[in-house]
């Protein structure tokens, strides 16, 4: 596919807690007083890289677009502030229910539609968290998806990423567009905007386009929400103690349950015996020590 | 019957330990619903992994052994493990919420429409269906994910949260070798692997820490530190102490004015334990600590105290540690 030199970088409004929570429709959502806007962290990122390619003359254009209520007026201004060309709104409506599925799927049809090759998104939403909106969004174009990046290269109509692993590991992927690339948070430092860039950038347009969602699927899940309970893990093993440190324990998550701790003395041989012994126990040690 | 799977994930030549958790929970929801476990492995080498799987608690273990496998390959794996899911019919699949396992699990979800719930810390069973919880809006909140498409349900689960169960060295597993699924076109090209180097990561990304406080005693002495953690394939870093006495460069400063780390095992070597410090490392999975003092703060918190002086003790672990791992 040839690429027409336009990136775009998906977004998406997250939810931020206020007071105390609460829910409503049986669960099914927090309460309007529990909840605001914000701007979804995880797409900085994505913008940052965007920026980067731009700056770097492989993209002409920038484009944010995101799926939400027309409530959320100054929503896109940070990106524009930061440098995106123009910015473009799929209106829903605010009780429109959709899921993370949906949401991709939405933006998938919307870029498909505007021939969009390259696109940028976070990985995983500040609220959320699925990482399914980037994957639902490149099923939807039909592109390939690449996750987890953290270095973005562009050539030729191909992208290539680095992809961050765990233990400081990398795998190279490469792809040929269009592709959606879900950027790791934390892979850049996004830029700063200034108050005044962004005043003016919340007098400039936001494009409305609308999508007919009545031939998308329904909701693949339904969920409940409720006040978050810490599970105990099973290395936690309560022998005995006082009653404030068993709740200790709970309100902590299990570390402070470690109280079955062994003090151990001797000569130094004995006690390195006994850390391989430990850390071969609780599978941390593997043959090679990784 | 009900069969709940884990996609098992390793390196090096052992069994990764978040799929032995991820084993456990799926034998608890096989023993409550009178079901069966399997695991499923992808990989080049794999005779000497199953073992293990079995001790943990997999009745099956699914074997795709290729050389395109030793590193993740995500159009074999998504086509192979379809393929073998469409086939079988589990109720559930367990994989670890690890940017491999997630990656796997989500591109299985959109490529057969199958329902997918990431970051899981719990699964309850419920009128003959499986429900998923899993923490959003910063962890302050459970949701409740219940599947309204039919098929397998997906789940990634977060390491570290479920803990492990004690291995049982009698089990046996059934191995079944099954043929990988490799497409004819894959939109994605597998590069290249770069490996990580302990001594440079980040330390938020290692998995094991030794950590240096003033119990080390001068700046010489933190070539004992050095020694020991590439023996044990770690990163080193220190309290605020160590990086004020300029044994550390800052960015290796763990703590409230530091980094805030989880790594699976943390070894603290001539550390007290103030909260200063222990806010940014005690929710790191075993913590070792070493330090001459009884009454040392950090013994509260670790999971293996040792009484004795750092600067004895490191010589004899690096070397101990030298002949277990081969690391020079």
């Amino acid at each position: 596919m040839a690429f027409g030199g336009e990136v775009f970088v998906a977004v998406k409004p997250a939810v931020a807690l206020v007071g105390a929570l609460a829910f409503e429709n049986e669960g099914q959502r927090l309460a309007p007083a529990c909840r605001q806007w914000a701007v979804n962290e995880a797409d900085l990122f994505a913008m940052e890289h965007a920026l980067r390619l731009r700056e770097s003359g492989r993209v002409e254009r920038i484009t944010c677009i995101t799926a939400a209520p027309r409530e959320l007026r100054d929503f896109l201004s940070l990106f524009l502030g930061m440098g995106a060309d123009r910015a473009m709104r799929i209106v829903v409506a605010e009780d429109a229910g959709l899921d993370q599925v949906a949401t991709g799927t939405l933006l998938g049809a919307a870029i498909r539609r505007m021939g969009g090759g390259l696109v940028l998104a976070g990985q995983r939403s500040d609220d959320g968290g699925s990482g399914i909106v980037p994957a639902a969004t490149a099923r939807a174009m039909g592109a390939a998806y690449l996750s987890n990046a953290s270095i973005v290269e562009l050539r030729n109509g191909h992208v290539e990423v680095e992809r961050k692993l765990e233990a400081g590991n990398r795998q190279v992927w490469g792809a040929s567009l269009p592709a959606v690339v879900a950027i790791e948070s934390g892979s850049i430092q996004p830029r700063y905007v200034s108050v005044a860039g962004l005043l003016l950038a919340q007098r400039r347009p936001v494009e409305e386009i609308s999508i007919d969602a009545d031939s998308f699927p329904g909701p693949a899940v339904t969920q409940r929400l409720a006040v978050a309970r810490v599970r105990p893990k099973k290395t936690v093993a309560l022998a005995g103690g006082a009653a404030a440190d068993r709740l200790k324990m709970m309100m902590s998550g299990g570390t402070s349950g470690k109280k079955e701790k062994r003090v151990l003395k001797g000569p130094p041989e004995q006690l390195a015996a006994d850390v391989i012994n430990l850390l071969r126990e609780r599978q941390v040690l593997t043959r090679d020590g990784r | 019957m009900h069969a709940f799977w884990v996609v098992a994930e390793h390196s090096n030549g052992a069994v990764d330990r978040v799929t032995f958790e991820l084993l456990g929970e799926a034998r608890r929801l096989a023993r409550e619903s009178g079901g069966k476990t399997a695991a499923v492995l992808f990989g080049d080498r794999l005779e000497a992994l199953v073992p293990p799987l079995a001790h943990y608690g997999a009745d099956t273990v699914y074997t795709f052994q290729d050389d395109r496998l030793a590193r993740y390959n995500p159009g074999v794996v998504v086509a192979s493990l379809g393929e073998l899911c469409a086939a079988q019919e589990p109720t559930l699949v367990l994989f670890p919420a690890t940017s491999t396992g997630n990656d796997a699990a989500v591109r299985l979800s959109m490529e057969r429409n199958w329902v997918y719930a990431a970051r899981c810390v719990n699964f309850l069973r419920k009128d003959g269906d499986i429900e998923m919880v899993r923490p959003v809006n910063g962890q302050k909140v459970h949701a409740t994910v219940r599947g309204q498409l039919a098929g397998p349900r997906l789940a990634t689960v977060i390491p570290d949260v479920i803990g492990l169960d004690k291995p049982d060295p009698k089990r046996t597993a059934t191995v079944v070798a099954c043929t990988p699924v490799i497409p004819e076109e894959t939109d994605v090209e597998v590069r290249r692997f770069i490996p990580g180097d302990p001594a440079t990561i980040d330390l938020r990304e290692a998995g094991i820490i030794v950590s240096a406080g003033r119990g080390v005693g001068s700046r010489d002495n933190m070539q004992l530190v050095y020694e020991f953690a590439a023996a044990i394939g770690g990163s080193v870093g220190g309290t605020r102490v160590a990086v004020d006495l300029g044994w550390l460069p800052r960015e290796r400063q763990i703590g409230q004015t530091g980094k805030t780390v989880t790594p699976r095992l943390y070894i603290a070597c001539g550390i007290s334990g103030a909260t200063q410090h222990t806010l940014g490392m005690k929710d790191s999975s075993t913590i070792i600590a070493i330090n001459t003092d009884p009454a040392a703060p950090i013994f509260k918190i670790a999971d293996l105290a040792l009484e004795t002086d750092v600067r004895e003790l490191l010589p004899t672990l690096t070397q101990r540690f030298r002949q277990e791992t081969g690391r020079k």
